[in-house]
């Protein structure tokens, strides 16, 4: 009765703060700007044509023909035309297409190396001009590149189609040509599939070097738009907005009025603590259930870890908010209490990039050497003894790619080797020892906080 | 048993001495003025009481428990005198905020709230922001917090600070209403004039030290001074009177005689009888309770910002 009366004061102490409504604002416009955020699948034939040309088709029959005539070589060169996807309803991961291979044959010289292609192929060698040896060579060429060789060479150039089908096709005289037909492809879901994102609803669409499969885009979107800047943003704000709760509850006239309730000055400090942490624990459930949401609707990647999210930076704002409550009880002051925990977020962000860049991947690198040991010592202790505030951040990225991996890469392979890759980048830290200190650290100094008020004369 | 009882009480802060040995005992259902300048220790003294500042040494029992308990808390109501309330909040949420952490039930509080307030002259206000709020309304929302939850004591610092007189009236017969209710009243106020009228009992504290304590009436009693009336055409024996050792002023008809130690008024009846003088007026002269606390603080050294004003006593 008397913790939910002081929840609901900080809740009203907190609509009545005009900046709640720019946070709120904010995190609106946050969700909404994610939610504007469309994904367009790639087309499948431009993907067709750039896995195309790695289809190593020429390297048996070059390799044949060598043998016969070591003066002479035979390039394939080869090009994907009249791409038609058969089921227009189906996504193109997922709907079977048909296109014509069409391999031209070049055949090369001594003379032509380092052209191979001469004028023909658009480089500015000698003028390449077949004779009769070259003909007989294409004509060789033509007659090794069955369908069924084809098909393999297929498979092996563009790994992800499946059930391909080769059928001989029409085509110029140095050129072979064969209709493909698959099944669509090996990609299980949309999320595998490569996207081009575009903001505000596909107006803005967004450059990007390399398409890249959606999972990796929400990836992008959690970790960075929302799990860097996003919380970076509304902590501050939080920190801004909370920092006055204390310091007018310690006001001369208003806290006496409190004092003389029956309610034990341990409980109130906790209870308004408590209502500080509520706070930023709805702002957060907010943004991060909003965009959960968003994301999940418009992609269909539920990020589950999104959630937990919530609770985990509702613990790392209690590491700040903790300094803002022990500044608040020994000052009084709502500017203190920010610019403490300004300080100590600047602190361990610095501690915690440093211990990571200098001394994780450091000692990655190279042994260190006596010196450094001793220096590496110093700097752990620092990083042991402080709340982990960044560790955490970097086991909640890991949570988040662990989480997307394991719902958009199907082969086991592909996810071994990202968490490998993620326990290079973050074996170092566990969410037992981080939570643990940063816990440690907010307990001893809310009892300290707890302490002083309790013992004050006010 | 005294419903408030300190015994000796001292309060240091660092090398100052905010009281200095104060003992003191309030009945049940007694307004108790407590007068004394700016740093005398008035504030230091109700806020142990209260239970927000620990003695540095010494005893005090509210209602028979130990101050700061939260049963006694629960049956004690305050309005400290530089209140500032959260402006956050309505004159009703904030009642109904209070009440919730009193622990009054839902159902009673609603009621009692609006019924608080509509007492005060609030309720048609009560749902408005009290930022928006004058001092006055601030100082009835204040006295209405303090007594909403039906307190047996009741701490009220200065309540008619910044008041009209028609609210300070109004007050002024609520805290009596409260009184023939056997509320007990521990009032400390500036304006001595008010203290005069309400109280029975006044103390005045003076740099910690409690220096007066006795009934209003006991307290502005001048002894043996007399204002005496004879009947129309009648000369005052005045050497006479001079002769058996008094101090005799003539002011407009009447005479004031100030007697001897242990000199007794009746020695001066009977010369007047005597002499067949017809006696009109008789009064003992009362001082008021603002000379008493002038008299008394006069001796005594500036307060912390309010320098002591002489002035001329009262004969």
């Amino acid at each position: 009765m008397k913790f939910l009366a002081i929840l609901k004061d900080s809740l009203r102490e907190t609509l009545d703060v005009k900046l709640f409504y720019v946070l709120g604002a904010l995190s609106v416009l946050l969700i909404l700007f994610v939610a504007s955020i469309t994904y367009k699948p790639e087309p499948m034939e431009p993907r067709i044509k750039s896995f195309a040309v790695m289809v190593p088709l020429a390297i048996g029959i070059t390799q044949d023909l060598q043998a016969k005539d070591e003066t002479r070589g035979l390039i394939v060169q080869p090009d994907v035309k009249n791409f038609e996807q058969l089921d227009k309803d189906k996504g193109p991961w997922e709907a079977p297409f048909r296109f014509t291979l069409l391999l031209t044959l070049l055949a090369t010289r001594d003379e032509d190396r380092g052209h191979p292609f001469g004028k023909k192929g658009g480089g500015e060698g000698p003028e390449h001009v077949e004779t009769d040896k070259d003909r007989e060579l294409i004509a060789e060429g033509k007659k090794r590149l069955t369908p069924d060789y084809v098909q393999r060479m297929v498979k092996q150039g563009i790994p992800f189609v499946k059930d391909v089908e080769v059928k001989p096709a029409e085509g110029e005289h140095d050129q072979a040509a064969f209709t493909v037909t698959t099944n669509g492809t090996t990609f299980k879901s949309r999320k595998e599939w490569f996207h081009t994102p575009a903001l505000f609803f596909g107006a803005l669409e967004v450059p990007m070097p390399v398409p890249m499969p959606l999972g990796i885009i929400i990836q992008f979107i959690g970790d960075w738009i929302v799990g860097t800047f996003g919380t970076a943003i509304i902590m501050f704000l939080s920190v801004i907005m909370t920092a006055s709760f204390l310091p007018s509850m310690l006001n001369k006239g208003t806290v006496d009025l409190l004092l003389v309730k029956p309610i034990h000055r341990t409980s109130l400090f906790l209870y308004k603590f408590t209502g500080g942490l509520l706070f930023m624990f709805l702002n957060t459930a907010l943004i991060m259930g909003g965009i959960w949401l968003a994301l999940g609707l418009q992609t269909g990647i539920w990020t589950n870890s999104f959630l937990l999210c919530i609770f985990i930076y509702t613990f790392q704002f209690a590491v700040f908010y903790s300094v803002s409550a022990l500044a608040a009880v020994f000052t009084r002051s709502p500017i203190v209490a920010i610019l403490a925990s300004v300080a100590l977020w600047v602190l361990l962000f610095a501690v915690g990039w440093t211990h990571w860049w200098f001394i994780e991947k450091g000692r990655e690198q190279k042994p260190p050497s006596e010196t450094q040991h001793w220096a590496y010592v110093g700097y752990d202790a620092v990083h042991t003894v402080l709340p982990h505030y960044k560790d955490v951040d970097w086991l909640t990225t890991r949570l988040i790619v662990e989480e997307l991996v394991s719902k958009i890469q199907a082969d086991p392979a592909d996810r071994e080797k990202t968490n490998k890759q993620l326990d290079k980048d973050y074996g170092a830290y566990h969410w037992r020892t981080s939570l643990l200190v940063s816990g440690l650290f907010i307990v001893v100094v809310v009892g300290l906080a707890c302490w002083r008020f309790t013992v004050r004369d006010y | 048993m005294p419903v408030i009882e300190i015994k000796n009480l001292v309060k240091q802060y660092g090398k100052i001495e905010a009281l200095r040995g104060v003992t003191l005992d309030i009945q049940k259902g007694e307004i108790f003025g407590l007068l004394g300048q700016n740093g005398a220790g008035k504030t230091t003294m109700v806020k142990i009481l209260l239970g927000i500042t620990k003695p540095s040494f010494g005893e005090a029992s509210l209602m028979g428990e130990p101050v700061g308990t939260a049963s006694v808390r629960k049956r004690v109501g305050y309005l400290p005198e530089d209140h500032r309330f959260p402006d956050y909040h309505t004159g009703y949420s904030l009642l109904d905020f209070y009440g919730s952490v009193l622990g009054m039930p839902g159902k009673d509080k609603k009621q009692r709230i609006e019924e608080m307030l509509e007492l005060v002259g609030l309720k048609g206000r009560m749902h408005y922001k009290i930022r928006t709020y004058s001092k006055g309304m601030k100082q009835r929302l204040g006295v209405a917090q303090a007594i909403f939850h039906d307190p047996d004591v009741i701490f009220l610092d200065e309540p008619t600070d910044g008041v009209d007189p028609r609210g300070r009236r109004e007050i002024r017969e609520l805290l009596l209403q409260l009184k023939d209710e056997g509320k007990t009243i521990f009032l400390n106020s500036h304006l001595l004039g008010e203290v005069e009228l309400m109280t029975d009992r006044v103390a005045i504290l003076d740099r910690g030290e409690l220096i007066r304590l006795g009934t209003t009436e006991e307290l502005t009693q001048q002894r043996g001074l007399y204002v005496i009336g004879l009947a129309e055409g009648e000369e005052f024996p005045r050497a006479e009177v001079s002769k058996l050792g008094c101090e005799v002023t003539h002011n407009d008809g009447l005479y004031e005689v100030a007697l001897k130690e242990g000199q007794n008024i009746d020695t001066i009846l009977d010369l007047l009888r005597e002499r067949g003088l017809r006696l009109r007026h008789l009064t003992e002269k009362h001082t008021t309770l603002e000379d008493l606390f002038m008299q008394t603080v006069e001796a005594a050294e500036p307060g912390v910002d309010r320098p002591v004003r002489r002035r001329r006593p009262t004969r």
